[in-house]
């Protein structure tokens, strides 16, 4: 995974501005995981992420095209803006058209419902889920992740109710972690043998 | 945004919860695009949040759907007339007495299952000697004579045996069963055993204890129960000599 440093950044940027062949297919190289992860931070749907990901890139080219980038060694503080931003506009805009009369055509598909590979993703991280929550031995730790993620609890009250330190607190949160890791990488891993075995 | 920061003001955990401010989720956002490291961490933990949120919320689906199951249920029972309600009513009693009842009648069954087990167990004991592999017969061969006038044969059971096994050779090989009656010399019947069946050699095995056979004179009786009626089969005279 490449990552970008100010002086990488305003070098890149430099280097789009000026039309070099490769540039820009370095940029999305070097930003493209980060951009990623906050597109789908941002629109919690797989498809919308992609969608998120590749507007942002191509807005961020135009505007490096056209010298528009105040402050190049922050490349990565600009796509950041700019993903933000197209993504508030998105939700604005699909929630002005909730609200209008339906005479007017709706302006996106029926997102109540997950594309499949949002589903198949959703199903999978449940299942992984589960695996680390029976994986956990202590039940304390469980009750640490439940009340921290999903009733989203202070750590600080947390730690008092369980008599914690905050140490500690945060030492089981780096454990499942990495634990839900491993095990979504053995479960990678195994569907990956299935697949090599069936061909 | 540092490292020293990041670990020490728990950035990451605070911003996978959204509690960090605007201005740290800024900073940490841009530190993304810096660091392979903290992208890497920040990617699980969202995963991981992301999967915990997702069980929360098929166990809430799950929990809606029985909710849903017994509104329902009751909202269709609204709309029935009273008669449907009372037929459902004992319907409802009829289906709840039967789960009640059915695992009482089990249990009382097996209950008194295992009472018959224990009184077989304790019958057998009772009579030890007919529960245990047994030996020590005394064992009379006898040829049953068709007709009147045969000859008296003389049995001197041994008080060591405990019972004596008589052979009786059948005079003729009638198919069907046969009755057996042992009686004494006044006529008395002491003994008579319905529904014999012969064995492969034609003959009839009944077994008498040895107490049972005092010093006097005894007849055996040999009838074939035949399909047009009782048949005499023959006879055999016994005589006990005083011990």
């Amino acid at each position: 995974m490449s990552t970008l440093g100010p002086a990488t950044a305003a070098d890149l940027v430099r280097r789009i501005a000026a039309g070099e062949a490769g540039a820009e297919a370095e940029l999305a190289e070097s930003c493209g995981s980060a951009l990623r992860f906050l597109a789908r931070r941002y629109t919690r749907d797989e498809a919308d992420a992609e969608d998120l990901y590749q507007g942002t890139l191509m807005l961020a080219l135009e505007k490096i095209r056209g010298n528009e980038l105040r402050e190049p060694e922050r490349l990565g503080s600009f796509l950041r803006a700019l993903a933000k931003n197209l993504s508030i506009q998105k939700y604005r805009r699909r929630s002005y058209a909730a609200e209008r009369p339906m005479d007017d055509p709706p302006e996106a598909p029926d997102r109540s419902r997950p594309d499949p590979l949002t589903a198949l993703l959703r199903s999978e991280r449940a299942q992984v889920t589960r695996g680390l929550l029976a994986e956990l031995g202590v039940a304390r730790d469980r009750e640490v992740l439940l009340r921290y993620y999903i009733a989203e609890e202070s750590s600080q009250r947390i730690c008092a109710d369980l008599d914690m330190g905050t140490d500690h607190f945060y030492r089981v949160l780096h454990r499942a972690r990495q634990r839900f890791r491993r095990l979504w990488e053995e479960r990678t891993r195994s569907a990956s043998t299935v697949d090599d075995r069936k061909r | 945004m540092d490292h020293p920061r990041i670990d020490e003001e728990q950035i990451l955990d605070r911003y996978l919860v959204g509690r960090l401010s605007a201005e740290e989720e800024a900073l940490f956002e841009e530190h993304l695009f810096e660091c392979a490291d903290c992208l890497e961490k920040a990617r699980w933990g969202e995963e991981l949040r992301r999967g915990l949120h997702e069980v929360a919320a098929e166990e809430s689906a799950r929990a809606a759907a029985r909710v849903t199951a017994w509104v329902g249920l009751l909202a269709w029972l609204r709309r029935r007339r009273p008669a449907q309600l009372g037929a459902l009513a004992l319907l409802s009693l009829a289906l709840v007495s039967a789960l009640v009842l059915l695992p009482a009648i089990v249990l009382r069954q097996q209950v008194e299952l295992r009472q018959l087990r224990e009184e077989a167990r304790s019958s057998a004991a009772s009579t030890g000697e007919l529960a245990q592999p047994m030996s020590g017969f005394l064992v009379v061969s006898l040829g049953v004579v068709r007709g009147a006038g045969s000859s008296e044969v003389e049995l001197r059971p041994d008080p060591t045996k405990a019972a004596v096994l008589l052979s009786l050779e059948l005079a003729a090989v009638d198919a069907g069963r046969y009755r057996v009656t042992l009686s004494d010399d006044t006529g008395s019947v002491l003994w008579r055993g319905e529904d014999l069946e012969p064995n492969l050699y034609d003959t009839l095995l009944v077994a008498l204890p040895s107490s049972f056979l005092e010093p006097g004179r005894y007849r055996i009786a040999v009838e074939n129960l035949a399909a047009e009626g009782v048949e005499p089969a023959g006879e055999v005279l016994l005589r006990v000599p005083p011990r």
